[in-house]
């Protein structure tokens, strides 16, 4: 009567070991490789984020894979277009779970994350460094599956304000923010910010989401005779504005937030670009004194010889360089409960001298802020301080 | 038996023949002519069986075949039929569920898929229902059913083709839902952006970035403002226009679709004729043809409103149908119900059948198992047991006794088979052991007969010796007895003659003397003596006559006590009598010389002579007295001084027999004894006083001479026994025969 149970037992266990290996080799998507999903503005008016975004991370992948890929397995992108609007966001979202991708990464935009997040927490997928600083993603409780790799919207309002004031003294802010969680998410961080200094916000304006009409906004705005304006915006909105603010010979200090898209806002400028303060999350692009950058442009040359390094691409490479190292620390045969885990209870996530740290309530890994402002020549350049003009 | 015609024959020789030739004497049971051997018997028997066991089975098969049959009408009729009418009810409820997934189907794809689905099963549902009519016996359930049915089709092919016209409604509307939401973002963005910038010239007379800034009255112009106001009437009128499709889109009610349709037709005409204004001054085709196309969205033929009204119609006219068809299907689905329960009826009739039949085949199996235990019990009890074992058994018992020499059991012979043939024979072998040794024993007997009446001769002697002896004995026992008065009766007459020889002897001297004298001559001789000689004479005489009477006593002493068989002579009964009196008497006063009786006669002097066996009737008469005589003096001893001997003999000659009497007036004979007293060695007397043998003998006397004796008696009073004797000897009296029994 002992034998036949613990026969029972042992055969129990083996079936269970074995379908435990099954699904998870299953789950690990046929072994060989890891696939991961996007859904991101690869059109549209915010096209220039989710392509800079697909090409950093397809940078990064490729690299790795060029190293015989994480415990052998290679990393793919799978990216869907949703053109910065919320309902495709959802719709894709959905297909790539449906399509089993191991995480979802590189998602860009608030109003899109903002869709597609519930649906890939209520699926249990991973909802790796989303392209955003929007505060309700930094809720770990709430968000169990997000791992966010960038500052926050309020961390870079809250360095624009402190710029603004301590560098320059401004007085009188105002802002000009998209008319949709994005930009209220840039309003609100800059509303505390300049509470904790004390300072009234002297114009807030808005402009509908994808479209450039600034100019009623523009004249609200010149109306309260603003020192320095905020634009928590997309680049052409933003680029308008200012374009029109010289021509009107209205010159407050400009300052953007780093969804604006630097490299594109650069370029809509052009000659008006010079003395735009744009604060950004993750080192300059150029600066290839940071091994991790260096390493990125290596890799960005690699998939696309074309492409000039840029904010964005680097926020990708970046975001799946987090990727690589989760499923490396993960361990092989990862799960995606054991890639989360294993990325919350590193101590220190160092991409080649980008630091990134996660803890129980924190699933933010950076909190760095940089300042970047476009020069004469219409580049961007790394700055310390705001320049008085 | 009756072959003492073959008792001769050896019976070897006879057994050796026996079966070849069976005699009518030994065969001893030919009375049956039917005769039945075992081997018919056994095959009978087992016919019998047989007969039992294919009678079960066929009763088996029948009940098997009656609950097959019964079964297989519940297999192939009522389960089926049942489980047909349960299918169609399922089948029923599946096609009104598919009718309402048909309604709730929100693809194309899936109202195909739902619609096949739905075919197949309504299909299947015919089929069933069909089957279930073709198979059942209850057409208007049937009939009623497949009406429901054909109702149902109706009701399911309208809600099908009304459902798939509604889905691709439903599929354009969703379409124009995203087209709308399209070109409402880019006529919102147009018209934003004209706002914004026609705002904005107002103020600042620029419209692009490299135009100087226009005069003010220019900027201000009506015109200017009239474009400004036409935009934002642009503006609203086209949010409207698109709200109010939004509202139809989402809207549930038809009835509130009529009043919405008249809003978006003026916000429409609102809008057209302010985008017509704005045309005129700077023509945006691009946002003209959204404009137009919201409008189409609206209103054309394959727009928002009509789609949605049709839609909102279809589902009504949809739910319309499902309700009648769920209405067909119940109805349908009661039908079906009274068919399950009829046919469910049906079934537990055929099942109660089946049942029943298994009862009756097991009571009758039962029965005949029971039967054919039975009756092979009884076969082998009665049979082979009692029949056939038994009457083995018997043969062998009958051998084994024969083998022990018991020949006298005849062997049982029943039935007609081989084993009466047996017992014949063992019979018919017995029968002839039997004579065999019958033979055998009548020699044997012969012989032994012969030692034993050799045994018995001379066992005969020695009791005739012994008798003579014994009879000897009791005459020396009475003659002793009689001794005293015999010498007493003798001495009489000695003493006359010694007294007459003595007188005699002196008359002979006186004739001496007188011849002495004579010779003397004295006296005259003659005359002297003659008187003398008389006188001597006389004496001598007289001793003559009692030596003679003497010599009588000892003779009949003699002959009383002679061993030999007596003579039948006449004899003069009366003094017979008298003599064994004085003898008798004599005989007890010899032993008590106290002993006295008064003697009474009273004899027949007409007596006369009896022809008799002297010496035998004297015993008797002794024997008699010498009771009576021994009977008083046992009285006298007993009794006080009072008593008187008495002893009374008579006798009397009657017509044709002689009476004697002896009576005493003695202690008489006990009631007891009464009866018993003429038995032989039957005795009041002590013992060593008599023999017992005295009545008997006087009883067997008295019956060779005709004669008998009879008692009367009273105890304490008297004895008198009465001798009676023939007046004439018995005819066949041999002279020579003895009177006395040997």
């Amino acid at each position: 009567m002992t034998r036949a149970p613990s026969t029972l037992f042992r055969a129990t266990l083996g079936l269970v070991v074995w379908v435990g290996v099954l699904v998870q080799t299953m789950q690990t998507v046929g072994a060989a490789e890891l696939v991961f999903g996007q859904s991101a503005a690869l059109s549209g008016p915010a096209r220039a984020l989710g392509q800079g975004m697909r090409v950093g991370l397809l940078a990064a992948f490729e690299a790795v894979n060029r190293h015989g890929g994480v415990h052998g397995q290679r990393l793919v992108l799978d990216s869907l277009d949703d053109a910065y609007e919320p309902e495709a966001a959802i719709a894709n979202t959905r297909a790539l779970i449906q399509r089993n991708v191991f995480a979802l990464v590189g998602a860009v935009g608030t109003p899109t994350s903002l869709a597609a997040q519930p649906i890939a927490t209520e699926a249990g997928v991973p909802y790796i460094a989303p392209f955003t600083g929007a505060e309700f993603l930094r809720d770990a409780e709430l968000r169990p599956n997000v791992l966010n790799m960038r500052a926050s919207y309020y961390q870079e309002t809250a360095e624009m304000v402190t710029r603004l004031t301590a560098d320059l003294g401004v007085q009188r802010i105002g802002i000009l923010y998209q008319n949709d969680s994005y930009g209220r998410a840039g309003l609100t961080g800059v509303r505390r910010a300049v509470a904790r200094h004390n300072l009234p916000l002297v114009a807030e304006a808005d402009y509908p989401r994808n479209t450039e009409a600034v100019k009623v906004a523009l004249l609200d705005l010149r109306r309260s005779r603003p020192e320095a304006i905020v634009i928590i915006g997309a680049y052409k909105p933003a680029a308008a504005l200012i374009r029109w603010a010289r021509r009107l010979d209205f010159n407050p200090y400009f300052i953007n937030i780093s969804f604006v898209g630097s490299s594109a806002l650069a370029r809509e400028l052009g000659a008006d670009g010079a003395g735009v303060y744009v604060t950004q999350v993750v080192p300059f692009p150029t600066d290839v004194s940071l091994p991790v950058v260096a390493h990125y442009q290596h890799a960005l040359a690699a998939v696309d010889p074309e492409s000039t390094p840029g904010f964005v691409s680097l926020e990708g490479y970046l975001a799946g360089r987090l990727v690589a190292e989760g499923l490396r620390l993960a361990g092989p045969n990862p799960t995606r409960a054991g890639f989360l885990d294993a990325l919350r209870k590193a101590e220190t996530v160092d991409l080649d001298g980008f630091l990134l740290r996660y803890g129980p309530a924190d699933n933010q890994g950076s909190d760095q802020v940089y300042l970047t402002v476009i020069n004469s020549q219409g580049r961007f350049q790394s700055v310390q301080k705001i320049v008085p003009q | 038996m009756s072959h003492d015609d073959r008792s001769g024959t050896d019976p070897g020789e006879a057994l050796a023949r026996r079966p070849a030739a069976p005699s009518e004497g030994v065969e001893p049971d030919k009375r049956r002519g039917f005769r039945l051997g075992i081997g018919p018997q056994l095959y009978i028997g087992l016919l019998g069986g047989v007969l039992l066991t294919l009678s079960a089975s066929l009763v088996a098969y029948f009940s098997f075949h009656q609950i097959v049959q019964h079964g297989s009408r519940l297999t192939e009729s009522s389960i089926p039929n049942l489980s047909s009418a349960v299918d169609a009810a399922r089948q029923s409820s599946v096609v009104v569920n598919g009718a309402l997934r048909l309604i709730s189907a929100s693809s194309l794809q899936e109202h195909g898929t739902v619609a096949e689905e739905l075919a197949r099963e309504q299909a299947a549902l015919s089929t069933l229902i069909h089957e279930l009519a073709s198979r059942t016996a209850f057409g208007e359930q049937t009939r009623l059913i497949e009406d429901h049915l054909a109702e149902l089709s109706v009701h399911l092919e309208l809600i099908q083709q009304s459902a798939a016209r509604r889905l691709v409604i439903s599929q354009t509307l969703e379409g124009l839902n995203l087209e709308l939401a399209e070109t409402n973002r880019r006529i919102e963005q147009n018209i934003v952006a004209l706002i914004d910038t026609q705002e904005f010239y107002l103020v600042e007379g620029l419209r692009r970035l490299q135009d100087q800034p226009s005069p003010v009255n220019e900027r201000a112009s009506e015109a200017e403002l009239t474009y400004a106001r036409d935009l934002t009437t642009l503006n609203h009128q086209a949010n409207l226009a698109v709200l109010l499709l939004g509202n139809a889109l989402a809207l549930s009610d038809r009835g509130l679709l009529p009043p919405l349709r008249e809003r978006f037709r003026s916000a429409v005409q609102n809008f057209r004729r302010a985008y017509e204004r704005l045309s005129a001054r700077t023509p945006d085709s691009l946002l003209g043809t959204d404009l137009e196309r919201l409008a189409q969205m609206g209103e054309a033929d394959e727009g928002i409103l009509p789609l949605r009204e049709e839609l909102l119609l279809r589902l009504e006219q949809e739910q319309a149908a499902l309700a009648k068809g769920r209405e067909a299907s119940a109805l349908l689905l009661a039908e079906v119900n009274t068919l399950v329960a009829e046919i469910n009826d049906g079934a537990v009739a055929s099942s109660n059948a089946a049942q029943s039949a298994a009862r009756t085949g097991r009571l009758i199996l039962g029965v005949l198992n029971v039967l054919s235990v039975s009756g092979a019990l009884l076969l082998g009890w009665l049979f082979v047991g009692r029949y056939m074992i038994r009457r083995l058994v018997g043969l062998a018992t009958a051998m084994r006794s024969m083998a022990g020499g018991d020949l006298e059991v005849p062997v049982e012979v029943r039935g007609n088979d081989e084993v009466t043939d047996m017992a014949n024979a063992l019979e018919v072998f017995r029968r002839y052991a039997l004579e065999v040794q019958r033979l055998n024993l009548v020699e044997k007997l012969a012989e032994e007969l012969d030692a034993k009446n050799h045994t018995l001769e001379q066992t005969l002697e020695h009791l005739e010796q012994a008798q003579e002896q014994i009879v000897a004995e009791q005459k020396l026992a009475s003659l002793g007895q009689l001794t005293a008065g015999v010498a007493h009766e003798i001495k009489n007459p000695l003493n006359f003659v010694s007294n007459f020889s003595e007188v005699s002897v002196e008359l002979v001297d006186e004739i001496e003397e007188v011849m002495e004298e004579a010779k003397s001559g004295e006296g005259e001789l003659s005359e002297e003596i003659t008187p003398i000689l008389s006188d001597l004479r006389l004496n001598l005489q007289k001793v003559k006559e009692h030596s003679l009477r003497a010599d009588g006593i000892v003779r009949s002493m003699l002959e009383h006590s002679r061993g030999g068989p007596g003579d039948w002579r006449e004899a003069d009964l009366n003094a017979l009598l008298k003599q064994y009196v004085d003898l008798s008497y004599h005989a007890v006063r010899a032993h008590n010389t106290d002993f006295n009786m008064t003697l009474t006669q009273d004899l027949d002097p007409e007596m006369g002579m009896l022809t008799v066996v002297p010496q035998d009737i004297g015993r008797v008469f002794l024997n008699l007295i010498t009771n009576a005589c021994q009977a008083l003096d046992e009285k006298r001893h007993t009794s006080d001084g009072g008593f008187a001997p008495e002893l009374r003999i008579a006798s009397r000659r009657l017509e044709d027999h002689a009476e004697f009497d002896i009576r005493d007036n003695g202690p008489g004979i006990p009631e007891a004894l009464r009866e018993r007293i003429f038995e032989p060695f039957v005795t009041t007397k002590k013992p060593g006083e008599g023999t017992g043998l005295g009545l008997s003998l006087i009883t067997d006397i008295l019956t060779r001479h005709g004669g008998s004796i009879r008692l009367d008696t009273e105890e304490g009073v008297f004895t008198e026994m009465r001798v009676i004797l023939p007046l004439e000897p018995p005819q066949d009296t041999d002279p020579k025969t003895p009177a006395v029994a040997r």
